[in-house]
């Protein structure tokens, strides 16, 4: 009142001065509205203050509000003397041409942006997508607040104190302590220090073994796989050798093994080895039949088949040599790795077996089966086993020792017919490749028994014999758990012959790529540590040592070059992560172990230490390429100078290891400025200037993604392609597509609707609403992350945000909102409206969230939506507006609604509530965690106004409405300011589009537009002070 | 209230012996220092249930301040105390709270986040460099990432502010604080190294941006600053005071890392750190929030109550069971400020007690929290602040006229006694009469 009692003319002449299309209908104003509206400014709007603005465009929010409220004759209240029907169309029509004329004239407008800090969510996204790593930091881990249009990302709000400083560098120096600094390049590691190191080789042994290695036979638990390699490889070679046939002259081996995912080195040895034209046994067995494949043309799918049959031969024979069990073949029992090796061919020409079986309970009989399978098939005769000292030792049930006898003495007639006994009566013959059974009464009350025999070849003439012998109570060997031996004449040449050929079959066509990097209790362990299970040797090796390398076919036959470097560069560094070759060698010292093992590790130890030296330049560079992706721009050369400073001072002038200061050479990088400020630096002195590429990629990647860019967003920019805005269009349909927009989900539609962080949400009361979990809230929030994403990924209509007929629960959630059984993890169901679910308004999250905690609010809610989706919010109440109960069960017989139709007898709260009540009474079906309900607590019945469907269609008559508020916030979180005057424009623009537009539509207009390509110069008043400065 | 930079820099460059004029400096050499704590809780109290009558030990007091009457005669009960500019403000929460401790007008325009820089903080500047951390700026519910009314929840969630844009980071994790206050610099000589030379990075982006970004740069230098700072006087440690406190080491565990999860744990905790600080004279000033304005805590934790703070509790519509609930957290807040109190007399400082050697305000932004009535305020101050406040008093300023019942004369006064003397503070200059 003061203002314009002395100064009436002030406010006016200003505006005169700019605006001369139509002068200010001041006097209507003074008049009709700054009784209220202005030194008092309620509802906080002072048209005094307005008037005072040089120009419309600074409180143009207001302006607008006063145009609809004057339009709507909402304002000057009733009781208040009313201007005419003309002032009234004047001052709108003033109001409404001011602003458009100031839009047009400014429109573009880049507007004022402070510089952003990254939010915290920014940092955890751009962290794990540096290193590729989810460190799971706290999400608050440096405080956020919200500002502008309601986004974290509004650096205004963005605050930087010592404190946070200090979470910055504690949390720099949290992911160096990731970092893995071995022999090879730069990476980062789950877990961190020395352990991480350790963890990160083993991992990466691991991951090229299950990739590019196969297993026919594993470990303890273990299962084979890759073994179809064999069968590519195999029909590779036969699709190379008929290539002529095949109508295929000019394709290489190479190209057709690629074509079967196959390394080349694999089929070339595979080639090699079926080409041998007189393979010894048993590498003949697959030789012949691959060289007896059909020739072209010829059923493909059938000789596949034959493929694979030939990789079961490979596999099988082992299996038989050693009599093993079922495991590789997909059954249980024996898990014996099948090594072939001297040690494993072992010849010997007599054996002395103990086989036993269980005691309990008691029966009647048991069978053994004593077996000599002749394996050479160079001898020719069969081969005479002689079975001496057969004694049987029974066991009662009890597992006590009972009586022994001689085998002859207790077994069955029938039994004795398939034996012929020697001379003296002191054991027996066999002569046959079939397993002979062996049935043995029990005596009562026995349950188990041993059978102790020594078995040898009979006739010595037959010098080239080798028997597979075992002893087992099932026929099938392979089923059972036999005892074995093989019984040769260890010096006869027959044997020595064969043993070279079942050596050259190991070595060429193996069980096993590689052995474990850890051997588990199947594996070898080295050969200098004494293998026997439980021995003190075996167990140092496991608890000391831990480790050892058996690759040798795997390295020579199927890695690639690179490969090979990454796979020693992992031994190297798992080696290197403790003291192994000092343990391995004080071990072999004690032991007076072979002196070359000595040698062998006193010079793998060195090469590695110059490994690790040769490497240590490449981390100084990594990191510079670290800092330029972090600094999401490429360095200025005294930038990496002063990088490569820092290390060098920390190495020489604080003296730290390697290590140490290049963990702190990244800790620096990522408290630098350049990472925790989103810096873009403007030309000086033009009103506006562009974005340079670094800078557009920059703020898509934040926009988009929340993160710094990744490496295609980095080669358009490097390349200049984003200065156009059709590549900055082609750009964000890819980024949008990606699982990466999940992000744009959960930050943008999370906090301009209100369920961000809801994972964590806190505001309901458990204890009267137990089924309010951590996992019911983790499903609720995945509900709206995942809806968002699939809107946004898949180019849903922008209308679904509302109007969706699908949603996405899991199991639990499905359940809490009473919709179909489903099973598995969360997933978009369709058809969701026939369970009142579907679209923003059902959702559990934002249900939730706009309830108190033991009851829903209707204001809340209908709030919510004003603010929200509508983007018209009603002022705050007066001071000292009442309140409703805290608890739906104490209402003392009002409904919700009755309590609520108070605020239709009062004046002063119906000018709001008269908006506010009306959009949150349809949401009463929807009780306070969102599940459906029909009655409150008291058991009255739920009135809901036409519910959510009627609100939904209420909506879609304001479309444009709901449009603009979307615009408003998608403009804002893109730009990191508020909305502007001069904004309009792209407002309409977006607005126009329609509820049929997609995401990627409204943010390609957005990003495309020049607010966001540009950015405003310093005012001249600006630059005039940093010239004093 | 503005400080000149230069003298700002003096100041604190200068060190700890010229932090305060010389002649006090001497004779403040043997005495224990005075220890300034602020416990704040919003949504203000039911009015009937916030009185005293009487004086000293015949002090009687009303519902919500009964777990002060063991103190009474430690305590001073303020009647009638206001802040203009929150009266003034048509935002009943947001316009009325973050100014509690400056008094000043709080910006309502989205665009720009103002306040005014709150007494603890311009204390801190001024005298915090004589301790290891200047001040503690204490809270239990973390920053709420929304809008009210289209103003940022960060002016709910801050009473102190280190600028008047600028709030002081307010530190909710008890292990971190426990840390801030523990740690003593050894091993921090990498973080010296690197902040060193982010620094540089700083200067050279320096000319190339715009000045309003610079503001925010500034910010970032300003924290660098103050870590290395705060790096070398834990390195130090040496006192040029006689006056030694009487505790060198924690005796109390490092808090667990995460948040404790309910919330009287949670508050106790973050009380004990404060007298940790206190004892260990790591700082002499700390504000503390119990909860942030519009707080939707839930209080179930307390025998008998139900629902959220300010939706349920304080907005109770004046049902007679919700009011009793209300009147419920009105103690339990009361309550913990009164814990502090306990605490800090049993402590013995050579003579007199840790409470006697503090000056502890227990306050609200709002009296009556249904209506936003910021027409008064409840305000409670304990402790004798080293000889310097008599105790035991009902002062009443409510029918004083408005310019003599300025909340900022508090401020001034508890300045003066803290060893910083203005001539001005917020809308007042004249020290609060009779105190």
């Amino acid at each position: 009142m003061y203002l314009l009692r002395h100064v009436p003319f002030a406010p006016l002449l200003c505006l005169t001065a700019y605006l001369q299309a139509a002068e200010a209908p001041t006097p209507v104003f003074k008049q009709y509205c700054v009784q209220c509206h202005g030194k008092t400014a309620m509802g906080g709007i002072s048209l005094e203050q307005l008037l005072a603005q040089p120009s419309v465009g600074e409180g143009f929010q207001h302006w607008e509000k006063v145009a609809t409220a004057l339009e709507q004759k909402r304002m000057p209240p009733p009781a208040l003397p009313q201007p005419s029907d003309a002032e009234r169309a004047r001052a709108v029509s003033w109001i409404r041409t001011s602003l458009k004329d100031y839009a047009a004239k400014h429109a573009g407008d880049p507007g004022k942006v402070t510089v952003r800090r990254l939010t915290s969510g920014e940092y955890a996204y751009a962290v794990q997508d540096l290193t590729g790593l989810d460190f799971k930091l706290e999400r608050d881990f440096v405080p956020d607040s919200a500002g502008g249009e309601g986004f974290t990302n509004f650096g205004d709000v963005q605050f930087l104190g010592d404190a946070n400083l200090e979470r910055y560098l504690h949390t720099a120096k949290l992911i160096a302590n990731h970092a893995v600094i071995g022999t090879g390049p730069l990476r980062f590691f789950a877990d961190p220090g020395k352990t991480g190191f350790e963890l990160s080789a083993l991992n990466r042994i691991q991951r090229i073994y299950t990739t590019y290695g196969f297993r026919a036979t594993g470990a303890e638990g273990a299962r084979p796989y890759n073994l179809e390699m064999y069968g590519k490889a195999f029909y590779t070679a036969w699709r190379f050798k008929n290539r002529k046939s095949l109508g295929e002259p000019a394709m290489t081996l190479e190209a057709m093994g690629a074509q079967e995912g196959l390394n080349p080195r694999f089929v070339q040895h595979i080639w090699k080895v079926v080409n041998q034209s007189n393979a010894t046994y048993p590498t003949s067995e697959v030789t012949t039949r691959w060289q007896a494949l059909p020739a072209a043309p010829a059923d493909k799918a059938k000789l596949r088949e034959e493929c694979t049959k030939i990789q079961q031969t490979l596999i099988n024979w082992p299996r038989m040599l050693f009599a093993a069990g079922a495991l590789a073949a997909g059954g249980a029992g024996d898990e014996r790795n099948l090594v072939i090796s001297e040690e494993t061919l072992r010849g010997e020409t007599s054996h002395k077996f103990r086989f036993g079986t269980r005691g309990r309970p008691a029966k009647k009989e048991t069978v053994v089966y004593l077996t000599g399978l002749s394996v050479n098939p160079r001898s020719t005769d069969k081969p005479i086993v002689l079975w001496q000292n057969a004694k049987v030792r029974f066991r009662k049930a009890d597992r006590s020792a009972a009586e022994e006898k001689p085998l002859l003495e207790v077994i069955d007639e029938e039994s004795r017919k398939h034996l012929t006994p020697t001379a003296d009566n002191t054991g027996f013959t066999t002569q046959s490749d079939q397993p002979i059974p062996i049935r043995i009464p029990f005596p009562d009350g026995i349950g188990g028994m041993e059978l102790q025999v020594e078995a040898q070849l009979l006739d010595q003439g037959k010098r080239d014999a080798i028997v597979r012998c075992t002893v087992s109570d099932q026929a099938d060997v392979s089923t059972g758990r036999p005892v074995w031996a093989l019984l040769a004449d260890p010096a006869s040449p027959g044997y020595l012959s064969w043993r070279a050929g079942v050596l050259e079959f190991g070595a060429n066509l193996p069980q096993n790529s590689q052995y474990e990097a850890a051997p588990a209790d199947r594996d070898p362990i080295p050969p200098t540590f004494d293998n026997t299970y439980n021995q003190p040797e075996r167990d140092r090796f496991h608890t000391t040592l831990k480790y050892y390398r058996h690759d040798d076919f795997l390295m020579e036959n199927m890695l690639d070059d690179k490969t090979r470097v990454e796979l020693n560069q992992a031994w190297s560094d798992l080696l290197a992560s403790f003291d192994y070759h000092e343990i391995f060698i004080k071990f072999l010292k004690e032991k007076n172990k072979p002196q070359a093992e000595i040698d062998r590790l006193t010079a793998e130890n060195a090469s590695i230490d110059a490994e690790l030296l040769k490497a240590q330049p490449g981390h100084v560079e990594d990191c510079l390429r670290l800092a330029s992706k972090a600094w999401r721009r490429p360095l200025a050369p005294e930038e990496k100078d002063k990088l490569r400073r820092f290390y060098t001072s920390a190495r020489e002038g604080a003296k730290m290891t390697h290590n140490d200061a290049i963990r702190a050479l990244i800790s620096r990088i990522l408290v630098s400025p350049a990472y925790l400020f989103r810096v873009e630096q403007p030309l000086q002195a033009r009103p506006r200037s562009p974005l340079n590429n670094w800078e557009l990629a920059s703020r898509l990647s934040f926009f988009l993604w929340s993160t710094v860019p990744d490496d295609e967003l980095r080669r358009a920019a490097e390349k200049g392609e984003l200065s156009d805005p059709q590549q900055l269009a082609r750009q964000t349909k890819r980024m949008l597509a990606d699982p990466k927009a999940r992000r744009f989900a959960s930050e943008f539609f999370g906090q301009w609707l209100g369920f961000y962080r809801f994972d964590e949400y806190t505001g309901a009361d458990t204890s009267r609403f137990p089924e309010f979990t951590d996992d019911l809230k983790s499903a609720m929030y995945d509900e709206s992350v995942s809806f968002f994403e699939y809107m946004v990924r898949n180019g849903r209509p922008v209308r679904e945000l509302l109007q969706a007929d699908y949603t996405f629960v899991n199991p639990l959630l499905a359940k809490h909102y009473g919709m179909k059984e489903i099973k598995g993890e969360t997933q978009r169901v369709e058809g969701a409206n026939a369970a009142q679910r579907g679209g923003v308004l059902r959702m559990g999250s934002v249900l939730t969230a706009t309830s108190a905690p033991l009851r829903t609010s209707p204001v809340k809610r209908g709030d919510w939506v004003l603010r929200r989706i509508l983007g018209t919010p009603t002022p705050p109440p007066p001071a000292d507006a009442g309140s409703i109960p805290a608890d739906d069960k104490g209402f003392g017989g009002l409904s919700v609604k009755a309590r609520l139709k108070e605020h239709m007898r009062n004046a002063k709260c119906a000018a709001c509530h008269s908006k506010i009540d009306p959009l949150g009474f349809p949401f009463e079906k929807y009780d306070a965690v969102g599940r459906l309900r029909t009655t409150y607590t008291d058991g009255k019945p739920v009135e809901d106004e036409g519910g959510v469907e009627g609100l939904i269609q209420t909506l879609k008559a304001q479309e444009p409405q709901v449009l603009r508020n979307l615009s408003y916030k998608l403009i804002g979180y893109a730009l990191g300011r508020t909305v502007i005057a001069s904004d309009q424009p792209l407002v309409d623009k977006l607005v126009q589009a329609g509820g049929a537009a997609t995401f990627t539509q409204l943010a390609t207009e957005i990003v495309t537009s020049p607010q966001f390509r540009f950015r405003r110069g310093q005012e001249p008043a600006e630059l005039a002070k940093d010239v004093k400065r | 209230m503005k400080i000149n930079p230069s003298r700002r820099h003096f100041l604190r460059g200068a060190g700890v012996a010229l932090a305060l004029p010389w002649m006090e400096s001497l004779r403040a050499a043997n005495k224990a220092p005075v220890r300034f704590a602020c416990v704040y809780f919003s949504n203000g109290v039911e009015p009937i249930h916030w009185w005293a009558k009487g004086q000293g030990a015949q002090m009687e007091l009303g519902p919500a301040a009964q777990p002060l009457l063991p103190h009474r005669e430690d305590i001073n009960f303020l009647r009638g105390l206001y802040n203009h500019q929150a009266f003034i403000s048509t935002s009943p929460h947001l316009g009325r709270m973050p100014n509690l401790l400056s008094c000043a007008k709080v910006s309502l325009d989205p665009a720009d986040i103002r306040v005014g820089t709150s007494f603890d903080q311009v204390m801190a500047r001024e005298i915090g460099g004589q301790t290891a951390v200047p001040s503690l700026a204490l809270g239990i519910e973390p920053n709420e990432l929304r809008l009210e009314d289209g103003l940022s929840m960060i002016y709910g969630s801050c009473i102190s502010w280190s600028s008047p844009t600028k709030p002081a980071t307010k530190e909710i994790y008890p292990a971190r604080t426990f840390d801030q206050l523990v740690g003593d610099g050894s091993g921090r000589q990498l973080d010296k190294t690197i902040l060193d030379s982010v620094l540089d990075d700083t200067h050279s982006l320096q000319p190339k941006i715009s000045r309003g970004d610079r503001v925010k740069l500034d910010e970032y230098l300003e924290s660098i600053r103050d870590i290395e700072k705060r790096i070398e006087r834990a390195k130090k440690e040496e006192r040029i005071e006689g006056w030694k406190p009487t505790l060198a080491k924690p005796n109390m565990p490092r808090p667990a890392d995460q948040l404790p999860q309910n919330v009287p744990d949670h508050m106790k905790l973050m009380l004990d750190l404060v007298v940790l600080a206190f004892q260990m004279d790591k700082t002499r000033i700390v504000t503390l929030m119990l909860n942030n304005d519009l707080s939707q805590m839930n209080f179930k934790f307390l025998e008998g109550v139900k629902g959220a703070l300010h939706l349920d509790l304080t907005h109770n519509g004046k049902a007679a069971a919700a009011e009793a609930m209300y009147l419920k957290t009105n103690q339990f807040h009361v309550e913990q400020y009164a814990y502090l109190i306990r605490r800090l007399k049993a402590i013995d400082e050579g003579g007199q007690s840790l409470l006697d050697n503090s000056l502890l305000m227990g306050c609200s932004n709002l009296f009556d929290g249904d209506t936003h009535g910021a027409d008064q305020m409840p305000i409670v101050l304990a402790g004798k602040a080293g000889g310097a406040l008599q105790t035991g008093r009902n002062l009443d300023y409510l029918e004083r006229g408005n310019d003599n019942r300025r909340a900022a004369s508090l401020y001034l006064s508890i300045m003066d006694r803290m060893g910083v003397k203005l001539d001005r503070f917020g809308d007042s200059s004249q020290r609060l009469a009779d105190l």
